[in-house]
């Protein structure tokens, strides 16, 4: 009797703390919500210099694997679409969260770290914007140019982390799957290049 | 009154978590690397710290021993994720910064220490004191070393750059420069209110040998 009596306790006060958190968490969500939707939209301009406006779609198909894409935005300069970034979360040694822009050719025009959270001083030199690699480049800034059908794969296609194998590995594995998954799409609604 | 300030007083120097109680010290020597950092923890930690030291004294005698824990733990939870939210909200570059050292005040010693030592046992205004004495004892601490650590291992103070940077110690914005400043530290009011006492002592002795003269 007494155990039930201590449950209920117990439960009371849970039941009072959730509370209290269900009203700040309904003050604070779109403020936080709101800080994100910044951070992409900057990060959006950086990964596609050349367009004008992003519009969010949603009717794409994830093209397999384990990641998921979080978002899909339309690159438009005008009226015109001339490509797309996708943002995608997925394993790297802990996970990432990326964002990727390709032109209708399949090529990749930039890519951002959202979110990092491998090991500091190995993993983090990802998006750590004063690790570079042998070319001068960091490590996210060496992928614009290349063309998503060469695949991504660390020192055959691009140059790996230092220390971070793992990290690039799965780096890699998250651009083939957010430039074949867009790439899809873009052929298929706004006659970009497929991309094998 | 004088005891009240005493009980104010008390976390500050005498029993300074960090210096020497010596808990909670693995976040503050991850968070100290800048001015910024060191003070957001130390505020944060204090409003956390303040507000279960309330709660739990108001309601100590509605809290069953036998689950003492679980609650506490629900409550100081349900503080560090306020705060957490709050900040990622209105401060994020701040709250960017602790990262994972965030969430983590709620297994902070010192909170679930003085909460169990002293909350449940004293009245509000006393618990408030406490937790406003430890609160304050532990920024200032954490102040303290992320001057020093940012001002020495980075050159800068509120990343604004004073000393050239050829001129830095990178060790000491890395974990070992940390514990060297808190061992020194440590050693310095250690020192300190050891010499303290020593005169105290002394004075007493002092006045007992002038007592016993007059006789």
């Amino acid at each position: 009797m007494s155990m039930i009596k201590l449950g209920l306790i117990l439960a009371a006060y849970a039941v009072a703390s959730c509370f209290c958190l269900a009203i700040v968490n309904n003050i604070t969500a779109p403020v936080i919500a709101q800080h994100q939707a910044d951070k992409v939209s900057v990060i959006l301009k950086v990964v596609f210099k050349d367009a004008d406006s992003f519009s969010p779609v949603t009717d794409f198909t994830n093209e397999g694997g384990t990641a998921t894409i979080d978002a899909l935005y339309l690159a438009k300069k005008g009226d015109k679409v001339t490509g797309a970034v996708t943002q995608i979360t997925g394993a790297t040694y802990d996970k990432a969260t990326i964002l990727v822009g390709q032109d209708l050719n399949g090529n990749v025009t930039g890519v951002q770290f959202l979110e990092l959270s491998d090991s500091p001083g190995f993993g983090q030199k990802a998006k750590d914007p004063s690790y570079k690699t042998s070319a001068g480049k960091t490590f996210y800034e060496q992928f614009a140019g290349k063309k998503a059908s060469d695949g991504f794969k660390p020192g055959e296609t691009f140059e790996a982390v230092s220390g971070a194998t793992i990290t690039s590995k799965g780096v890699g594995v998250l651009l083939t799957e957010a430039t074949t998954t867009a790439g899809s799409y873009l052929a298929e609604k706004h006659g970009g290049a497929k991309i094998k | 009154m004088n005891k009240n300030l005493g009980i104010f007083t008390n976390g500050i120097i005498k029993e300074n978590p960090l210096l020497v109680l010596s808990i909670g010290l693995c976040s503050s020597l991850a968070v100290t690397t800048s001015v910024f950092n060191g003070i957001g923890m130390g505020f944060s930690m204090l409003f956390v710290l303040l507000m279960s030291e309330i709660i739990i004294s108001l309601f100590h005698k509605l809290i069953p021993d036998a689950i003492r824990l679980p609650i506490f733990i629900i409550i100081i939870a349900a503080f560090t994720t306020i705060v957490q939210l709050v900040l990622a909200a209105y401060l994020p570059a701040l709250s960017e910064a602790l990262g994972v050292f965030l969430p983590l005040i709620v297994v902070n010693c010192i909170i679930m220490g003085r909460v169990e030592s002293y909350a449940s046992k004293n009245s509000v205004p006393h618990s408030i004191l406490d937790a406003l004495g430890m609160g304050i004892g532990y920024t200032w601490v954490l102040t303290a070393i992320s001057v020093i650590r940012e001002l020495v291992g980075n050159g800068t103070l509120f990343s604004t750059r004073i000393i050239p940077e050829a001129y830095t110690v990178g060790l000491f914005s890395k974990a070992p420069g940390g514990f060297i400043i808190f061992g020194l530290m440590i050693a310095i009011t250690a020192s300190i209110s050891k010499a303290v006492e020593n005169k105290k002592k002394a004075a007493a002795k002092a006045a007992d040998g002038a007592q016993g003269g007059a006789k």
